[in-house]
């Protein structure tokens, strides 16, 4: 599915967090948005989400005007930099909730539940913890009980807030691989902020750097790599190297 | 303000409800205090609030809870002190019964201490001799007020105590103070302000209690009488705008107090790390 | 590092080191001595009261407490506290919800303002909890002429003590969650949002469960204080044995007519209630903060940034 975002803008009071941004990802890509810390990637990855509303602009999900449904709507497959897993309940019915909570007439069966889950386990390489509890589990098995539960719904876009952020260097590489033959498979159209350049060249078939709330080069990585752009991604890009 | 879409569901439920509830609850009668009060007119206002017997209550109400709020402040705050310095048996026991005086209906409050203290009782038979009266006396008044404000000082000071790093009075002893010094001079005065904090808050709740003073103070014009006492027996003769007056009144002067508590929480968190 | 150094055991503590005088610890004569002084605070205040009401309820001997409570009058005020209670606890607890959601959830213009009205009951006298209610629906009261028309009895009546308890009892279970769904955040119900629930879906299914032991807090010490209130209530109630007397009030009107025995045996029931109100809290304060800290814990593993954060 297609996402066309158009002169999105969005301020917490008298900042701006992000100005006139518009932007068009094609089905199935896969794309970053990278940028430093408050540049306002993660404030335009949740609008996309319908979890802030844009002061200005408009959200359209393969055509459809999507910009004032709410987040329970537009069922955006969103993936918290911290997991936001629910901690009271076992991972099996972390991943199940959004089955659960789906419409009477669209709801599966309980055993179409069970299958579903399961087999999501066997995606993520978690099958025997089902009826553990996210506080027993390490960071990297979080991360990916995270993506199972987004990814249960069959969202149409698969959006991704820092994924690796909070991961060990190793673990990192290793999800980062994980999520890139994934998207191979699936060709599910997916975005994701990262502030590492490195991850975002790895993983995205295009990067979007973004700073002070405004798109400052697109391109594929290896465009972006070959060193054109203006100051600041000189300047960011020369960070890191 | 334009209407702005809020990302969680329940903004108009939530909020509709919490305001209704608070509009028939409180802002509607305290108009209806507010009314009362000036429907009697100000020459009729100031006659009753400055009625003899009247501001003879303000003397107990208003005086003699400084004397137990800064009574608890002493005792509170060595109450937190060892609650989070020292291990002892049955700590937590204490801890736990700190919290009595908000627990105990003041009625049972009150008619125990009643029988603790009356002249042939428990304490009263042993300070009678010796010419102490508590009940039916301004001393009784003093320890019912000591017992339902004593909570509000340790509540306010153990955190505090407890947020407190050690390695300042490490710094501070490496330097050469003695333990003394180093109370005095590193402990103390960033505990200042919430001592201060819970002494105005239990200040405010004695100067409002009625349920546990009633009974051991014997309502002795005055000497004993206090003035929530007085809107009742305004109240038992009909004179609504009377018992409005004084409610008016009291409510002024505890939100007064309640402006300072807050001003004090409000200075002593400048010295708390931002978490 | 001095941070880890647990103060609950400070060095002093320790009995190897009893003997030396620590730079961080107070002698151990001084430590005694403050001790004492707490304990005896203690004992005087808090422990001998509550032993003079048991010892004032069972002096009599157990015919006395059977005959107190098979008497009607008495059965009737117990009959009358559990009413309000029951009728106080679940409209406070449901707009203590509502309150709490609202004001963790959402900035509105107006928000400082609805915190402070909440607050307000906790600092007023509570007889002005009473008065408030007689001024606006009593005989001379605002809505009196029209109501004595209709023959509705507010004041002096059971509507009346309700509405009292319910006002000294408002800001309890709204205050207990405030803090805690503040420091719980929004991202759990942010997640269960994008997987589609609906309003009353996320919060039957993530907020409910999250706060439940501060709910529950917040519940008893609501129960408790509209079980035991007097102040409010004795002002708005016509004080009449057998008809319009809760507990408390019926404490008063035994210890006025000299029956001490049977107003110490009220006395007594209220008090245990209050014992299991704080052993209860007890234990709900330390599942709250054992809670607190693992979802603390949680959030420091997962949003340590890297250090090639820029």
């Amino acid at each position: 599915m297609s996402i066309e975002i158009q002169s999105v803008s969005k301020s917490f009071g008298a900042f701006p967090a992000v100005s006139d941004v518009s932007l068009r990802i094609e089905t199935g890509e896969m794309v970053a948005f990278l940028g430093p810390s408050g540049s306002g990637k993660t404030t335009l990855l949740r609008i996309i989400a319908g979890l802030e509303f844009a002061d200005a602009g408009e959200i359209h999900f393969h055509g459809d005007n999507v910009t004032g449904k709410s987040a329970n709507e537009r069922k955006a497959g969103f993936v918290f930099q911290s997991y936001a897993l629910f901690n009271h309940m076992t991972i099996f019915e972390n991943i199940a909730f959004g089955l659960r909570v789906a419409p009477r007439s669209r709801r599966l069966s309980g055993e179409k539940i069970q299958e579903r889950v399961t087999s999501l386990l066997e995606t993520i390489q978690l099958p025997d913890l089902a009826n553990r509890f996210p506080s027993q589990l390490s960071g990297g098995q979080r991360q990916r009980v995270a993506f199972a539960r987004a990814l249960a719904v069959e969202p149409r876009v698969l959006l991704l807030d820092e994924p690796f952020g909070a991961l060990d260097a190793k673990v990192r590489r290793e999800l980062r691989r994980w999520l890139a033959e994934f998207h191979e498979k699936t060709h599910l159209t997916s975005l994701f902020v990262t502030h590492d350049q490195e991850e975002a060249f790895e993983v995205a078939d295009r990067v979007v750097i973004i700073d002070k709330g405004m798109i400052q080069q697109i391109g594929t990585p290896e465009e972006i790599k070959s060193g054109a752009g203006n100051t600041f991604v000189r300047d960011f890009l020369a960070l890191h190297i | 303000m334009a209407h702005k879409k809020h990302v969680l569901p329940g903004f108009g439920i939530s909020l509709g409800w919490s305001v209704t509830w608070v509009s028939l609850l409180v802002i509607l009668p305290l108009a209806a205090l507010a009314g009362k009060t000036a429907a009697g007119g100000w020459h009729h206002f100031w006659e009753t609030v400055t009625d003899p017997e009247v501001v003879a209550t303000y003397r107990v109400s208003f005086g003699i809870s400084l004397i137990a709020a800064l009574i608890n402040g002493i005792f509170g705050f060595l109450a937190a002190w060892i609650f989070v310095r020292y291990e002892f048996p049955g700590r937590r026991l204490l801890e736990a019964a700190t919290d009595l005086p908000f627990a105990l209906p003041t009625a049972v409050a009150g008619i125990a201490l009643t029988a603790l203290y009356s002249p042939n009782e428990w304490i009263g038979k042993w300070l009678e001799p010796h010419g102490i009266k508590v009940a039916f006396a301004p001393l009784g008044v003093l320890i019912a007020m000591i017992f339902i404000g004593f909570p509000f000082v340790v509540r306010a000071v153990q955190p505090v105590i407890a947020d407190l790093s050690a390695d300042v009075e490490e710094a501070a002893a490496c330097l050469g103070a003695s333990r003394w010094q180093t109370i005095r001079r590193v402990i103390l005065p960033p505990l200042l302000p919430a001592i201060l904090t819970g002494v105005i808050m239990s200040y405010g709740r004695a100067v409002g209690e009625y349920g546990s003073i009633v009974f051991i103070s014997g309502n002795i014009p005055f000497q004993t009488e206090i003035t929530p006492l007085m809107i009742v027996q305004k109240l038992e003769q009909y004179d609504y705008t009377g018992a409005a007056a004084l409610g008016f009144t009291m409510l002024a002067a505890s939100l007064v107090i309640v402006l300072i508590g807050n001003r004090l929480q409000a200075w002593g968190n400048r010295f708390r790390k931002h978490a | 590092m001095a941070s880890f150094i647990d103060f609950r055991n400070p060095p002093g503590s320790d009995r190897r080191a009893d003997n030396a005088v620590r730079a961080t610890a107070e002698p151990r004569w001084v430590r005694r001595t403050l001790i004492g002084i707490v304990l005896g605070f203690f004992a005087l205040f808090l422990f001998l009261p509550l032993a003079v009401v048991f010892q004032g309820a069972l002096a009599k001997g157990s015919g006395v407490l059977i005959q107190a409570f098979t008497d009607h009058d008495i059965l009737h005020s117990v009959q009358m506290t559990l009413v309000v209670a029951l009728i106080a606890v679940p409209a406070n607890t449901a707009f203590g919800i509502a309150a709490a959601w609202a004001v963790t959830r959402y900035r509105f213009t107006g928000r400082a303002l609805l915190m402070a009205l909440i607050d307000l009951p906790l600092w007023v006298s509570p007889v002005i909890g009473g008065l408030i209610y007689v001024l606006l629906y009593g005989r001379r009261g605002y809505f009196g002429p029209w109501l004595s028309a209709h023959d509705i009895r507010i004041i002096f009546a059971l509507p009346g003590m309700v509405m009292a308890t319910t006002f000294v009892t408002f800001p309890f279970v709204a205050r207990s969650l405030i803090p805690l769904m503040q420091a719980q955040g929004v991202e759990e119900e942010e997640a269960a949002l994008t997987l589609g629930a609906g309003g009353f879906q996320i919060l039957r299914r993530i907020t409910l469960p999250k706060i439940r032991w501060g709910l529950f807090y917040g519940v008893i010490l609501c129960n408790a204080r509209a079980m035991g209130e007097f102040g409010a209530v004795s002002v708005v109630s016509a004080k009449i044995s057998g008809k319009t007397n809760t507990m408390p009030l019926e404490i008063e009107r035994l210890y006025n007519d000299y029956l001490f025995p049977q107003a110490f045996a009220v006395a007594a029931a209220l008090a245990l209630l209050a014992l299991l109100t704080l052993v209860l809290k007890t234990l709900t304060e330390f599942e709250n903060a054992r809670q607190l800290e693992a979802s603390r814990r949680v959030t420091l593993e997962t949003t340590i940034e890297p250090p090639s954060a820029a």
